[in-house]
C-alpha cells in the first residue's frame, strides 16, 4: 500500500509528548520538530529519554499523553502508515543468524510486499550502498558486528522509507566502521532522506548533523541548527595565541591591552577572553604585532558539542 | 496473495538446512519399519493368530505410534517459534513490516505444520501394510488419519500458544507439555469419573476417547474404531478442532498486546537464582541491634555484598537461622519445581488407584521408569545449565581470577547443585518407594521377579545416577562449548541408560510371564530390542559427532586438572600482569 505524504508537513512533530513508566517520567512534555531532509542529532545522557522518543515515533511504544506525528501521520491512530514510511534501527536488534544476507533482505522485502523482481534490484542497490555487496551470499552469523550493523541499515532501507530513525547506529563499531557508517548516512541525506540519529559520540554528530536536540531527564534543553548550538555560550570569545617557545616574555604585552580579560599561559599558549563581541579580533592582533610579540598562531577556540552538552545538562539521570 | 507467505518461506528454508528435519523423518520411518518387521516376525512364529488378527495388531501398534507422535510432536516444532523471535529481538522488526499478527502466527504455524505433516506422512506406506494383512478397513485408516492430523494441529497450536506466552525455550516447551498433559490425560481422567457417576456424559466421553480407543483396542478382536458412528466421530473431531481455533485466537489477542515488550533481544536464559554455596569461612553476621533491626530485615532480601562467596546466596543473607529464613522466603523455585513433580507423581498414583483393571506392577514399574527420566532431565538441566552459565556469562573468568582454588569452584558448583535439587531428589525417592510398595501389594508374585535384588539395585542405581549427574553435570557444564537441550538429553540418556535398561528388562520380564506363549514373546522383544538399540546408536552417533569437541576437551588423566580453567587462569595470571591479592600463597596453589 502506498501512503501519500503531504509536501508541507514536517518529518516529525511532537506536541507535549509524555511517557511515564509508573513513577518514572521518561518523557516530559516534549515539543520537537524535525524538518524534512534534516540529518538530526538526538543527544542526551543514558536514561534521558532518547530511545523512548524513538520508540514512540516508530510505534513501538504508546505515549502516555501528548501526540506525535510522523510525516503528518499520527503514531497512535495511524500506526500502519507510520510503520510503512519509516525505517527504524533499534540500539540492540536481532538478526536471523541462520539466513544468508540476501535472503534476509529478501525476506523483509517480501514482508513489505515489494514485488519479487523489484526486490532483486533493491537488494543489490542497498547492499551496494552499505558496502555489503560482496557478502551477499554469506551467512549472517558469520558476519562481524560492524557488518551486522550495516545489514541492519540495509534492512531499514529495503522499503525506501522517507524517515530513518537510528538509535545508536555506531555503538560497538570500531573507528573505521563508524566513519564508514557516518559516510553512508551523509549519502542517504543527499538522497533526500530525513534521518534522526541518537548517539553518544558527539564529535561525530557535530560533523554530521545539520540540526541537533539535547534532551535531559525527558525534557528538551535545546533544539535547533548545529551552528547555533553554542550561541548562548559564545557571548564571550576565547582566543589562543602561540608566541614561540617562551610565552612568558610575551605575556606583559597582553596584559597591557585593557579589552583582554584574564590572559594566562596554558600549555605553551597564551589564552585570553574577549567579553565584548563587538571588538574586532583583527585589531587586537595588530596591536600585539605592533608590540613586538612573535605571533605564530592566533585563533578563536571553537565551542565543541561536548562543551555545549556539558553546559546544557547537569548529568542527572532518571 | 498470502501475506504470510514470506514467513512460511523463511521457516521452510531454515528447516531445510536443519539436520534434525531429515533425522526425524528417517527416525519415524525406521520406527514404523521395525514395528512392521516385529509384527511380521510375530506372524511367522504364531500361525494360530490368523492374518486378520495380525493386521489388527499391527494397526494397533502403528496407531499408538502415530497418535503419540501427533499429540507430542507438534509442541516440539512450534513451542519455540515465537519465543525465539522474542529472544532474538526480531519480533518487533516483523511487526514494523506490513505483516499483521495473524500473518505472523499463521506463517509460523503453516511452516511448522508442513514439517510435522511430512513426518506423519512417512508412516502412511507402513500403514497400508495393515490393510493388505486384512482385518483393517479403509474406514479405520481414514479415521485414524483424520484424528492424527487433527491432534497434530491441536498440538501445534498448543505449542504456538505456549510460545506466545513464554520467552525462554525451556519454559515454552514445559508450558506446552503441561497443556498437552492437561488436555489428553487430566480431561480424559475427569471424563472417566463423569462417565462412572453420570451416565448422560457417555456421549462426550465416548467421543472424546475416540482417538484413544484406537490405541486401547490393541489385541485381537478389538474393532472400536470401525464400530464408532461417523456422527460421534465428527462431534469429537469438531471439539478438538474448535479447541485449536480458540487457542489460535488467544494467540492472536495475546501477541497483539504483548509484542512491544519484546522489541529488543532478551537474555537467552533467565538469571539463575541460585549461586555458589558460601565458603566455610563465611563469618556469621553480628546480631543486629534494635535500632538496626529494620535494616537487617531489609538485608534479608537484598544481596549482602557483591561477593557471591560472602554469604550471599540467592539474594539472601545467610544467618544462623538460614534454613528457616530460606524456607519462608518467597524465592524458592526448587520447592515449586519439586511440588510440581510431586503433583504429577500424585496424579499418576490417583489414576493408578481409580482406574479399573490397571495392572499395578506394570503401571508401577512404568511410573518409576518415566519419573526417573523426567527427574534426571531436570537434574541434568539444572546442573549443566548452572555450570555452563558461569562460563557463558563470563563470570567464570572472574572466579578463576580470584585466589580461590579451582577445585573449590568446582566443589562449590556441585554443592550448590545438590542443594538446589534436594527437594526434587526427595520427591523422586519417595515416589519410588511408594511405587515399590504398590507393586509389592498389588502383585503377590513379585518375589518371582527377584524382588529384593531388583529393588535394592534400583535404589543403588538412583544414588549413582544422582551422583553422576551432579558430578558429571557440573564438570561438563564448565568444560562444554555449547549447551542446549539436546546436550542435556543426551547426557540423561547416557547416564540414565543402565537404570532405564534395568527397569525395561524387569517390565519385559514381567510381561513375558503374563503372556501365553513365552518363547514367541521373548523373540518378539528381542527383535524390538535390537531395533531400539539400532535407533539409539544412530542418534547417539549424531550427538557424539556434534559434541565431539566437548568430549575431546575433557581432560582424562590421573588428576582431574581442568584444561579450560588452567588455560584461562594462565592467560589471566600472565607474568606481565600479576594478580593483586591479599593472599599470594593461594595463587600458586594448583587444583587438586
Amino acid at each position: 500500500m502506498k501512503y501519500t505524504i503531504q509536501p508541507d508537513v514536517p518529518a516529525v512533530e511532537t506536541i507535549n509528548l509524555t511517557r511515564t513508566y509508573e513513577a518514572l517520567t521518561a518523557l516530559n512534555a516534549l515539543d520537537l520538530v524535525v524538518n524534512r531532509g534534516d540529518l538530526f542529532g538526538f543527544i542526551g545522557s543514558n536514561g534521558a529519554g532518547k530511545t523512548t522518543t524513538l520508540r514512540i515515533l516508530s510505534t513501538f511504544l504508546s505515549p502516555t499523553a501528548g501526540q506525535a506525528r510522523v510525516l503528518g501521520y499520527n503514531v497512535v491512530t495511524q500506526a500502519d502508515a507510520v510503520r510503512h514510511i519509516i525505517g527504524y534501527m533499534p540500539d540492540f536488534f536481532g538478526v536471523y543468524r541462520d539466513m544468508i544476507v540476501s535472503e534476509y533482505l529478501d525476506f523483509f522485502g517480501a514482508c513489505y510486499q515489494i514485488g519479487a523482481n523489484q526486490r532483486v534490484q533493491t537488494i543489490n542497490d542497498v547492499l551496494e550502498l552499505v558496502g555489503l555487496h560482496e557478502k551477499k551470499d554469506q551467512l549472517i552469523g558469520a558476519l562481524s558486528r560492524g557488518m551486522q550493523q550495516r545489514l541492519g541499515l540495509a534492512r531499514v532501507l529495503i522499503h525506501d522509507p522517507e524517515l530513518l530513525l537510528l538509535d545508536e547506529p555506531a555503538s560497538g563499531l570500531d573507528p573505521r566502521a563508524r566513519v564508514e557508517m557516518m559516510a553512508i548516512l551523509q549519502e542517504l541525506q543527499k538522497m533526500g532522506k530525513t534521518i534522526i540519529i541518537s548517539s553518544h559520540i558527539l564529535s561525530e554528530l557535530q560533523a554530521l548533523c545539520n540540526r541537533v536536540a539535547i534532551i535531559e531527564k525527558g525534557s528538551l534543553k535545546y533544539s535547533g541548527p548545529i551552528e547555533g548550538v553554542g550561541q548562548d555560550l559564545s557571548s564571550h570569545k576565547v582566543f589562543r595565541v602561540h608566541c614561540g617557545p617562551n610565552p612568558e616574555s610575551a605575556l606583559p604585552a597582553f596584559l597591557e591591552i585593557p579589552e583582554l580579560v584574564n590572559p594566562t599561559i596554558l600549555k605553551g599558549r597564551i589564552s585570553f577572553t574577549l567579553e565584548d563581541a563587538s571588538i574586532d579580533p583583527a585589531r587586537i592582533l595588530h596591536q600585539l604585532i605592533s608590540a613586538g610579540v612573535p605571533i605564530r598562531d592566533f585563533h578563536e577556540e571553537e565551542i565543541s558539542l561536548e562543551k555545549v552538552f556539558m553546559n546544557y545538562t547537569s548529568g542527572e539521570t532518571q | 496473495m498470502l501475506k504470510c507467505w514470506p514467513v512460511i518461506e523463511r521457516g521452510l528454508r531454515i528447516m531445510s538446512r536443519a539436520r534434525s528435519t531429515y533425522f526425524s523423518r528417517i527416525g519415524i520411518g525406521v520406527l514404523g519399519i521395525i514395528g512392521t518387521m516385529m509384527m511380521a516376525f510375530f506372524d511367522a512364529r504364531s500361525p494360530n493368530l490368523g492374518n486378520n488378527n495380525i493386521g489388527l495388531l499391527m494397526f494397533s501398534f502403528l496407531s499408538m505410534v502415530i497418535l503419540t507422535f501427533s499429540i507430542f510432536s507438534g509442541i516440539r516444532y512450534t513451542s519455540d517459534c515465537i519465543a525465539a523471535e522474542k529472544r532474538n529481538g526480531t519480533l518487533g522488526l516483523l511487526f514494523l513490516t506490513d505483516l499483521t499478527t495473524m500473518d505472523i502466527l499463521l506463517g509460523k504455524l503453516s511452516a511448522n505444520s508442513f514439517r510435522a505433516l511430512l513426518n506423519l506422512l512417512a508412516t502412511v506406506p507402513v500403514l497400508s501394510f495393515t490393510i493388505l494383512y486384512g482385518g483393517v478397513t479403509i474406514e479405520m485408516v481414514l479415521k485414524l488419519s483424520l484424528i492424527s492430523v487433527n491432534q497434530l494441529i491441536l498440538s501445534l497450536v498448543i505449542g504456538l500458544t505456549a510460545s506466545v506466552f513464554q520467552t525462554q525455550s525451556k519454559a515454552a516447551f514445559s508450558t506446552a507439555s503441561s497443556i498437552v498433559v492437561g488436555i489428553h490425560f487430566i480431561l480424559p481422567f475427569i471424563a472417566t469419573l463423569l462417565q462412572k457417576h453420570f451416565s448422560q456424559f457417555v456421549w462426550f466421553t465416548n467421543g472424546y476417547f475416540q482417538a484413544f480407543q484406537i490405541a486401547g483396542m490393541g489385541g485381537p478382536g478389538g474393532n472400536a474404531l470401525g464400530a464408532g458412528s461417523w456422527l460421534a466421530f465428527a462431534v469429537t473431531q469438531g471439539f478438538v478442532l474448535g479447541l485449536s481455533l480458540i487457542l489460535f485466537r488467544v494467540c492472536i489477542v495475546k501477541l497483539s498486546h504483548s509484542w512491544r515488550n519484546f522489541t529488543n533481544p532478551v537474555e537467552s536464559q533467565p538469571a539463575r537464582k541460585f549461586r555458589l554455596w558460601p565458603s566455610r569461612s563465611t563469618p556469621k553476621p553480628k546480631p543486629a541491634s534494635k535500632s538496626e533491626s529494620h535494616q537487617s530485615e531489609a538485608s534479608t532480601t537484598q544481596p549482602a555484598s557483591g561477593n557471591r562467596f560472602a554469604g550471599n546466596r540467592g539474594g539472601l543473607r545467610l544467618t544462623s537461622s538460614f534454613p528457616l529464613d530460606y524456607l519462608f522466603s518467597r524465592r524458592k523455585p526448587e520447592i515449586t519445581s519439586a511440588c510440581a513433580m510431586g503433583f504429577l507423581a500424585a496424579l499418576y498414583l490417583i489414576i493408578l488407584k481409580v482406574t479399573d483393571g490397571f495392572d499395578e506392577p506394570i503401571a508401577g514399574l512404568v511410573g518409576i521408569m518415566l519419573s526417573n527420566l523426567i527427574f534426571k532431565w531436570q537434574w541434568a538441566s539444572v546442573v549443566i545449565g548452572a555450570a555452563h552459565r558461569e562460563r557463558r556469562d563470563g563470570t567464570l573468568e572472574f572466579l578463576i581470577s580470584t585466589p580461590l582454588k579451582l577445585s573449590t569452584i568446582f566443589i562449590s558448583l556441585r554443592r550448590a547443585a545438590a542443594y538446589d535439587l534436594r527437594y526434587s531428589i526427595i520427591v523422586q525417592a519417595l515416589f519410588q518407594v511408594i511405587m515399590h510398595l504398590i507393586i509389592f501389594v498389588g502383585d503377590s508374585s513379585s518375589k518371582e521377579y527377584h524382588f529384593w535384588t531388583f529393588y535394592c539395585t534400583s535404589y543403588v542405581f538412583l544414588i549413582l545416577d544422582i551422583a553422576a549427574l551432579i558430578y558429571g553435570g557440573a564438570w561438563l557444564g564448565l568444560t562444554c562449548v555449547n549447551y542446549s537441550n539436546a546436550f542435556t538429553q543426551s547426557i540423561v540418556w547416557i547416564i540414565g541408560m543402565p537404570t532405564f535398561l534395568l527397569y525395561l528388562l524387569i517390565i519385559l520380564f514381567s510381561s513375558i510371564q503374563a503372556m501365553p506363549n513365552e518363547n514367541d514373546f521373548q523373540m518378539m522383544w528381542l527383535v524390538m530390542g535390537v531395533g531400539w538399540a539400532v535407533l539409539v546408536i544412530l542418534f547417539c552417533k549424531a550427538w557424539v559427532t556434534r559434541y565431539i569437541r566437548i568430549i575431546g576437551s575433557i581432560p582424562f588423566g590421573k588428576k582431574l586438572t581442568f584444561k579450560y580453567l588452567e588455560v584461562s587462569r594462565n592467560s589471566i595470571h600472565s607474568p606481565s600482569a600479576p594478580v593483586p591479592s591479599s593472599n599470594p600463597a593461594k595463587l600458586s596453589s594448583q587444583p587438586d
